[in-house]
C-alpha cells in the first residue's frame, strides 16, 4: 500500500441496488436531513473558500497593477510585486525536481519489484515509502542546515569545475538556491512516485510479462518495451499528484532558496538564489500589512491557478491515454 | 541457399542479436539497481541527522518544559517543547473530532445521494487534496483573524480540516463502495431502513479502510505547518486552552529554524525526531488496519 495514493471512487457498477434508493424515506427522514445539511454544508463552504480567495485577491490586483506582470523584481517591504521571480523559481524548482525524482523513483519502483528478492520487496519499498511522510518541515531543516553547507562547500563548487564554469553553472556558489531548491523537492517527491509507481507496476498481468519473456524478450526488453507502455497512465498520475506537491511546497523550500535578490532578481543559473510562490507567502506573512498583505492573496490565487492547470492537463492526457487502451 | 547454410545463419545472427540484447537488458538493469540505491541516499542522510541529533535531546527536561529565548548570556537556554507538545495535542485533537464525523458524514452522503451537487462537492474535495496546504492558511487567516483580530488555537484546528477532510472522505467513500452489493441487498430485504442498513451493515464493514483514510490524514496534518503557521499565534506556556494562542511542534520549528542562536537550530533535530516518531506511530496504525483489511 502506498502512503500517498488515494483510490479514486468509481461510479460504475458497484452499489447499483444501493444508489437508486430515494432519500429520504418517510421513518427516515432525520438520516436524509442528516446527510442533505453536511452535504450542503461544505458545499457552501467550498464556494466561501473561493470566494473570500477571489474577494480579497481584488484589493491586491489593483494595489499592484500590471506591473504585476511587467517587472521583473520581487521586494515585499518596497512595494514591488514583480511577480515572474516566483514564478519562474517555482517553474525550475519543479521542473528540475522531477527531471531527479521520475527517473530514479520509477527506476526504484521497477528494481523493487523485479530485482530484488521477494522477501525484502515490503522492508525496502516501506523504507523508502518512509521518505513520504516525513513532515515538509523537517525536509526544510535538512536542506537547510545539512545540504546547504555541503551543496555550498562541495557540491556547488565541483560542479563548477566541472563544467569549467560555463553557463548555467556560473557566478557566486552559496548553497542556497535553485539547485539546492530543486533537490530538496527532489527528495520530498521521490517516495511519491516510487510508491504509485509501485503499485501500478504489482498490478500489471502476470500474462503480459511471461508471454514476452516466451518470446525471448530479456529482461531489460521485458520492462521497457512492455511494462512501461502498460504503466504509462498510472505513471503519469504519480507524476501528476508529484509536480502538484512541489508546485504548492511552501514551508521546506521558504528556507533554502535565498531570496530574491534586487540586483539580478530572475533566476538565470543553476545556483542564482531565488524564491517561489509559495514559500514567498510564508515568508511575507509576518510582515503583512494593509493592501500589500491582498497582493500575497493575489499570489494564492495565481498558486492555485498554476495547480489546477497542471493537474488538469495531466487528467486529460490520463484520460486520454485511457481511451487508446480501450 | 541450403537448408544447412540457412539454419547455420539464423543460428549465428540469433546469437549476435542475443549477446546484443543481454547486454543492454544487463545495463538497464545495472541502471534501475543505480536508481534505487541512489534513492537511500536522502533517506539516509535524513534519518542518521535527525537521529544523530536528535536523540540527545530526548529528556525528560525538554519534553517537558516549556521553550525558552536564549540570551546574550545564555546562548543555551532554549528550554523545552513542553508548550509545543501540549498546543500539537490541542490543536491536532480539536481538528481531529471536528473531521472524522464530517468525512464520515460526507462520505455516506456521497454514497446515498445522487446529483450534480454530489458530483460537485466529490469533485472540489479531490481537488482539495492536490491544492498547495498553504492556500488554507491563507483563507483561515483572511476569514477568521482578520474579522476577528485575534489568534486561537482552534483556528489552527480549522485550517488543519481543510487537509484532513478531503483525505478522510475520498478514502472514506471507497471504502463504502467497496462493501459488496450482496450484503447491502441482504439488509435491504429484510426490510431494513437505509439509515439501519448504513450504520449497522455498510459501516461495520468498511470500518477498518475508514480508519486508514483516518490516520492517513493525520499523520499528514501532525506535520503540517503551512496551515496553522498564521492563526495559531504563538505561546511559550504549556496550556491546553483551545480559545487561547498555541505553539506547535511544526511551528516551533520553523521558528527555530529562522531563529537568531545556532542553539535553536541545532535543537530543530530533536523536535523533528519527536515530530518524525509521531507521524511515524500514527502511519504504522494505517497500515496495521491496511493489512487487517487484506487478510480479511
Amino acid at each position: 500500500m502506498t502512503t500517498t495514493h488515494i483510490d479514486p471512487p468509481t461510479d460504475d457498477g458497484a452499489l447499483s441496488a444501493g444508489r437508486e434508493r430515494k432519500l429520504p424515506t418517510g421513518s427516515d427522514r432525520a438520516y436524509g436531513y442528516t446527510l442533505w445539511t453536511v452535504l450542503t454544508l461544505v458545499g457552501v463552504i467550498v464556494f466561501y473558500f473561493i470566494y473570500v480567495l477571489v474577494k480579497n485577491s481584488i484589493p491586491g490586483w489593483q494595489f499592484a497593477g500590471w506591473k504585476m506582470f511587467t517587472t521583473t523584481t520581487w521586494s515585499f517591504g518596497d512595494n514591488k510585486f514583480g511577480v515572474l521571480p516566483l514564478v519562474m523559481g517555482t517553474a525550475f524548482t519543479t521542473f528540475f525536481a522531477l527531471l531527479m525524482a521520475v527517473p530514479i523513483g520509477v527506476g526504484a519502483a521497477l528494481a523493487i519489484v523485479y530485482l530484488i528478492p521477494r522477501r525484502l520487496q515490503l522492508a525496502v519499498s516501506s523504507l523508502i515509502e518512509l521518505l513520504a511522510v516525513v513532515p515538509s518541515i523537517v525536509y526544510g531543516v535538512w536542506g537547510a542546515l545539512v545540504m546547504a553547507s555541503w551543496l555550498g562547500n562541495s557540491g556547488e563548487p565541483w560542479l563548477k569545475r566541472v563544467a569549467h564554469g560555463a553557463w548555467p553553472f556560473d557566478g557566486a556558489t552559496a548553497g542556497y538556491g535553485m539547485t539546492l531548491g530543486a533537490i530538496v523537492l527532489a527528495v520530498m517527491i521521490m517516495p511519491i512516485v516510487t510508491a504509485i509507481s509501485r503499485d501500478v507496476i504489482v498490478a500489471v498481468p502476470k500474462e503480459l510479462t511471461e508471454g514476452a519473456l516466451s518470446l525471448g524478450a530479456t529482461r531489460g526488453q521485458v520492462i521497457r518495451k512492455v511494462i512501461l507502455p502498460s504503466c504509462k497512465t498510472g505513471i503519469v498520475g504519480a507524476v501528476t499528484l508529484a509536480t502538484g506537491r512541489a508546485l504548492g511546497e511552501t514551508i521546506a523550500l521558504a528556507t533554502v532558496l535565498g531570496g530574491v535578490t534586487q540586483m539580478s532578481p530572475l533566476p538565470d543559473r543553476a545556483f542564482a538564489t531565488g524564491s517561489t510562490l509559495a514559500a514567498e507567502i510564508a515568508i511575507d506573512f509576518g510582515a503583512i500589512t494593509g493592501k500589500a498583505g491582498n497582493v500575497l492573496f493575489a499570489l494564492a490565487l495565481i498558486l492555485m491557478v498554476i495547480v489546477g492547470a497542471v493537474t488538469y492537463l495531466a487528467r486529460s492526457i490520463i484520460r486520454r491515454n485511457e481511451r487508446q487502451f480501450q | 541457399m541450403s537448408s544447412q547454410e540457412r539454419r547455420e545463419f539464423i543460428r549465428t545472427t540469433s546469437a549476435k542479436s542475443y549477446r546484443r540484447r543481454a547486454l543492454s537488458s544487463r545495463v538497464f538493469t545495472a541502471l534501475l539497481v543505480i536508481a534505487l540505491l541512489i534513492a537511500f541516499v536522502p533517506l539516509a542522510s535524513i534519518l542518521q541527522n535527525v537521529v544523530g541529533h536528535g536523540i540527545r535531546y530526548i529528556t525528560w527536561h525538554f519534553l517537558t518544559t516549556s521553550q525558552q529565548l536564549p540570551s546574550i548570556t545564555n546562548t543555551n537556554g532554549i528550554g523545552g517543547i513542553g508548550n509545543a507538545l501540549a498546543g500539537t495535542a490541542v490543536v491536532d485533537l480539536i481538528a481531529v473530532l471536528i473531521s472524522i464525523p464530517t468525512a464520515i458524514v460526507l462520505a455516506m452522503a456521497m454514497f446515498e445521494i445522487k446529483g450534480r451537487w454530489v458530483v460537485a462537492v466529490r469533485t472540489a474535495m479531490e481537488t482539495f487534496i492536490g491544492l498547495p496546504s498553504i492556500v488554507f492558511g491563507v483563507f483561515t487567516y483572511v476569514s477568521l483573524v482578520v474579522t476577528t483580530h485575534q489568534y486561537h488555537a482552534y483556528f489552527g484546528s480549522l485550517a488543519l480540516c481543510f487537509i484532513m477532510i478531503p483525505v478522510m472522505t475520498i478514502n472514506a467513500l471507497a471504502a463504502l463502495q467497496s462493501v459488496p452489493d450482496t450484503l447491502i441487498e441482504a439488509g435491504l430485504s429484510l426490510g431494513l431502513r437505509p439509515s439501519r442498513v448504513m450504520l449497522h451493515i455498510i459501516l461495520p464493514a468498511a470500518r477498518a479502510r475508514v480508519f486508514t483514510g483516518v490516520f492517513l490524514a493525520f499523520s499528514r496534518a501532525v506535520g503540517e505547518t503551512a496551515p496553522i503557521l498564521f492563526v495559531i499565534g504563538a505561546s511559550t506556556l504549556p496550556g491546553f486552552n483551545p480559545s487561547g494562542q498555541a505553539t506547535t511542534l511544526p511551528t516551533l520549528m520553523w521558528s527555530y529554524l529562522i531563529g537568531a542562536y545556532p542553539s535553536q537550530r541545532e535543537a530543530c533535530w530533536g523536535i523533528a525526531l519527536v515530530l518524525m516518531v509521531t507521524v511515524l506511530f500514527f502511519n504504522v496504525l494505517s497500515r496495521i488496519f491496511v493489512a487487517r483489511t487484506q487478510r480479511s
